[in-house]
């Protein structure tokens, strides 16, 4: 049996910090490959992303993580331990319990662009975990590298000493052994107690068909193997190990032992995903510790929509479809949901707007799901006049405003770095979107981080793309949740034909509102066809109109040729009609397409 | 009886809203599908006289006349009944007093002259070759010829057609003393010229509001005249409605000739290849044979039956539709008159909406 004490002297733990694109996965698979531990032809391009939808979009959504063996050029043995983190705002948390398993961190950045906003956003994370930052200067092969200037980058804006940093080119394979070198000689050797009680971080887990939930931990102290009954201290759940082992590239080892300062997996028999919470602490329920490790937040949604099937039959897929994608994702939430104008659907609740979107797709792509989506919404707190506060994620289940107290919005602090001449304009946006200016910093002459509070319902109504296009797509964004705000809040309704659309309401703050409406029923108007009478489209507050229009009757419907040859076409033209009425939503005797609802519903310019 | 539709696929020029089939008049194709047009009507065989012939296009008369003739020649030869309509399709500019007199002498007794509006400007945008002087002078010559029932086709809310030059319009044919009129709402269709130049804008149709007041307006002109509004977009003198087109809302037989003609002989409908080239190497093939279910022809017999104004009989409806029918009786798109059921004049406008609840 191997000695804890040489083991962990030799074990190094880190993960990699990089932007979406700046080549994070293509150096994952350079260290893999060159730590010999599978040859070149069993290596998969971009071994770390396993999901397609995930190497689409060039961002990891599911950690996932490779032990390596690297024998150094003095023939010295180590074990790596590389930690794989979520790359995007919606998941900071779980890139902070990530970050908690590991040592050290690279860093690495493209020497043609420079750092974003969200890579600060993590070092900054790394750097409160008390991780090593090694900085990795990448692509110095591309013509517009420029790998002093990125180094000058990283000196003035993080204060990290780029002296030993390796310039490196992950895709060309120039200097990986530099990497190698940094890791093992700047970033810490774990320190933990392997004869103390065991003390362990979840840091992710995945869902087997067959062996339950394979738990990713990270050992602090202690020592756990199989047949050891451990508990989660915050689920405050008991198993007991079935099986121990490491992770290697694309498959599981099995191990007799996990000891203090090893990364690796435990199964135990365990059913349900929620049950083992990322942060939560594993320790021995014979020889407890007395003190969970800190950090521990129950992940809570922020953005929810309702999510229906376009053909109501298909309500039993889509149910199925959301359960088997929480398997593998705790923080998806559901329930049922009914609405006139949709029918029967699912109230989802997720971690952010990406994180909806990226459901949403695998919902539509990997289960043929068609779906309408409505517009997304925060949770407010309406406090009743009776002294009850309800957290209110469906706009169609706010109270009687009579029964209101007030009501609160929650608040985000956001960060966002960009080129200083697109100040202006960004600073103007933040203003629209009831943006608190807290404060801006030069990193250099040409570059800032503008700091503002922003509600975050406005941040989920086409932010994102806003910002882009105003900083024709320089700037780059990155938020934490600071908590609620009162504000006037109003539900803006839309009527048809004087019946409520339910799946159209959504909560406002009360001076925009009336823009919104018009929005609305100017989009609206153009999606609903005409019908024999008139239609008036309202959005209402309350009883209050405060946007209309009106759609007008139909005026002539009626083919004015029908001879001999026509007859065949126009039956078609006939049946064309009637299979599109199959795709209208009645809302009173007014019939919706479909498609109005999603059109509407679309953020952008809505 | 059924009726026969034969098919003249040329023109001089195509208009700019026509989807038909139809090429230019060019070297030796029109003998070869004159031809090839003769070689189907020699091998047709009925059992039953026929009562009406339709010949259209394209433009027939962009054939020269002793072709023409020729196919009327071979169309007379089938059983055809003493007093046979027999209907030509003439666009003016393509005949003269010549050609008119060899038509009446082949037994041609009914023109059809496809006039659209009198303005110039208007005929310019949808891209018609004559000229209002042409017509006058065709319509003459025809007179002259013997022709008493003569229809002429007009077109209303056209790119950039005012009210008034519709009016004018009206009055103009009315003055003229036709026996029978037709008058379309254009309805671009996909493909055509017109459709690409209304997709970018260069031109615009005149809105819904104004289609249905040129119409309203045609409906009240043409009856003050004297014109029994028989079908949606069809007006006669009593007693000079198309037996042709009758027959077809009817749904009595017809059998086509020509290429990519569509027939239907009470059970099935087919039609003949519409590719030029197959059709002129085998001119007696059929294609798409669909046979019709007795449901299906009850529906069909409502849809085409209701286009006439005088409608149908009220026991043509199944009682599966008969809530539907109630319905639209209640939202004042049908009527009851005697034993018939019948579009209303709101109906008339919105008649997709009908014809929708029975298909």
């Amino acid at each position: 049996m191997a000695d804890p004490k040489k083991q962990m002297a030799i074990t190094r733990n880190f993960c990699i910090i990089a932007h979406i694109d700046h080549g994070k996965s293509t150096l994952a698979d350079r260290l893999i490959e060159m730590a010999g531990v599978l040859t070149q032809r069993e290596m998969q391009s971009q071994v770390l992303d396993n999901m397609d939808l995930e190497r689409e979009r060039g961002i990891t959504i599911k950690a996932q993580s490779v032990r390596l063996v690297y024998i150094a050029p003095d023939g010295q043995e180590y074990i790596l331990n590389l930690i794989d983190t979520p790359g995007h705002v919606d998941f900071t948390y779980e890139v902070s319990r990530s970050l908690a398993a590991c040592e050290g961190a690279l860093l690495v950045v493209d020497a043609a662009q420079g750092i974003e906003a969200q890579t600060l956003a993590n070092v900054y994370l790394a750097l409160e975990n008390n991780l090593e930052v090694v900085p990795v200067i990448n692509k110095i092969d591309l013509p517009a590298a420029d790998p002093d200037a990125t180094k000058a980058d990283i000196e003035n804006i993080i204060g990290l000493d780029t002296e030993g940093a390796p310039l490196i080119s992950a895709k060309a394979k120039l200097n990986i052994e530099q990497v190698f070198d940094s890791i093992v000689k700047s970033i810490p050797a774990p320190s933990g107690d392997p004869d103390a009680p065991l003390k362990a971080l979840i840091f992710d887990s995945l869902y087997d068909a067959y062996k339950g939930v394979i738990v990713f931990i990270r050992v602090i102290d202690g020592t756990l193997k199989k047949g050891t009954k451990v508990h989660f201290m915050a689920t405050n759940k008991t198993f007991e190990v079935v099986e121990a082992g490491y992770f290697g590239p694309g498959k599981f080892i099995p191990s007799e032992n996990l000891f203090a300062g090893e990364v690796g997996y435990i199964t135990a028999s365990i059913k349900n995903v929620s049950d083992t919470s990322i942060g939560d602490t594993v320790t021995d329920i014979n020889n407890p510790t007395p003190e969970p490790l800190p950090g521990y937040k129950r992940v809570n949604p922020m953005v929810y929509c309702g999510i229906f099937p376009q053909d109501g039959a298909k309500y039993n897929d889509l149910r199925e479809s959301l359960e088997k994608l929480q398997l593998n994702d705790a923080s998806l939430q559901f329930e049922p949901e009914t609405s006139i104008a949709l029918g029967f659907g699912f109230r989802c609740g997720f971690l952010g707007l990406l994180h909806l979107e990226i459901i949403q797709e695998r919902l539509e792509r990997e289960y043929n799901l068609e779906l309408i989506t409505t517009a997304p919404s925060v949770i407010y707190k309406v406090h009743k006049t009776d002294g009850t506060v309800l957290d209110l994620s469906n706009p169609a289940d706010l109270p009687n405003p009579s029964h209101i107290e007030y009501m609160e919005e929650p608040i985000v602090k956001a960060e966002i770095l960009l080129p200083s001449e697109f100040i202006g304009a960004v600073m103007e946006l933040c203003q629209e979107r009831r943006g608190v200016y807290i404060g801006m910093e030069y990193l250099d002459s040409k570059r800032a981080t503008l700091s503002y509070e922003l509600p975050l319902n406005e941040i989920i109504y086409d932010f994102f793309d806003t910002l882009k296009s105003r900083s024709r797509g320089y700037a780059s964004f990155d938020y934490d949740l600071k908590g609620y705000e009162r504000s006037e809040l109003v539900k803006l309704d839309v009527l048809v034909h004087h019946e409520l659309v339910d799946a159209l309401s959504f909560i406002v703050f009360s001076k925009t509102a009336q823009e919104r409406g018009r929005k609305i029923v100017e989009k609206l108007k153009k999606e609903i066809p005409r019908h024999q009478f008139e239609i008036p489209i309202q959005a209402t507050i309350g009883s209050r109109v405060v946007a209309r229009e009106t759609l007008g009757a139909l005026r002539k419907d009626v083919l004015s040729k029908c001879y001999g040859g026509d007859i065949t076409r126009k039956k078609k033209l006939l049946e064309k009609q009637k299979e599109g009425k199959k795709r209208m939503r009645n809302i009173g005797n007014v019939e919706v397409p479909q498609q109005a609802f999603m059109n509407v519903l679309k953020l952008d310019d809505a | 009886m059924p009726g026969i539709y034969t098919h003249i696929p040329f023109c001089v020029k195509k208009c700019s809203y026509c989807d038909f089939l139809s090429f230019p008049v060019e070297g030796n194709l029109q003998e070869d599908y004159a031809a090839a047009l003769m070689n189907e009507i020699s091998a047709a065989s009925f059992t039953q006289e026929i009562d009406t012939v339709y010949i259209g296009g394209g433009t027939p008369t962009a054939l020269p006349p002793h072709l023409l003739c020729k196919i009327l020649n071979a169309l007379q030869s089938l059983p055809l009944q003493n007093g046979a309509e027999i209907t030509v399709e003439a666009n003016p500019g393509t005949v003269d007093k010549a050609y008119l007199q060899a038509l009446k002498a082949q037994g041609v007794n009914r023109l059809s002259f496809g006039l659209q509006t009198t303005h110039p400007h208007l005929l310019r945008t949808i891209s018609r070759i004559h000229t209002m002087d042409d017509f006058a002078q065709n319509y003459h010559a025809a007179q002259v010829a013997g022709f008493d029932n003569i229809n002429i086709d007009l077109m209303f809310a056209l790119p950039g057609q005012t009210m008034a030059e519709w009016e004018a319009t009206v009055q103009a044919v009315i003055a003229l003393a036709p026996a029978h009129i037709s008058a379309y709402s254009l309805t671009p269709a996909e493909n055509t010229p017109l459709w690409a130049a209304l997709e970018v804008n260069h031109i615009t149709l005149p809105g819904d509001e104004t289609d249905r007041q040129m119409y309203h307006h045609a409906r009240q002109a043409l009856a003050t005249a004297g014109y029994t509004h028989y079908e949606i977009s069809n007006f006669a003198r009593p007693g000079s409605e198309s037996r042709h087109n009758i027959n077809c809302w009817r749904r009595v037989p017809y059998i086509a000739f020509g290429l990519g003609g569509h027939s239907f002989n009470g059970q099935a409908r087919w039609n003949n290849a519409e590719d030029m080239a197959t059709y002129l190497q085998n001119p007696g093939q059929k294609n798409g044979f669909v046979t019709i279910s007795d449901e299906e022809a009850v529906c069909e017999s409502i849809i085409l039956g209701l286009r006439l104004t005088e409608g149908i009989p009220k026991s043509l409806i199944p009682s599966s539709h008969q809530p539907a029918a109630q319905k639209l009786l209640v939202d004042g798109l049908l009527a009851t008159t005697g034993e018939n059921i019948h579009l209303t004049p709101r109906g008339l406008d919105l008649a997709n909406i009908v014809f929708e609840a029975f298909y």
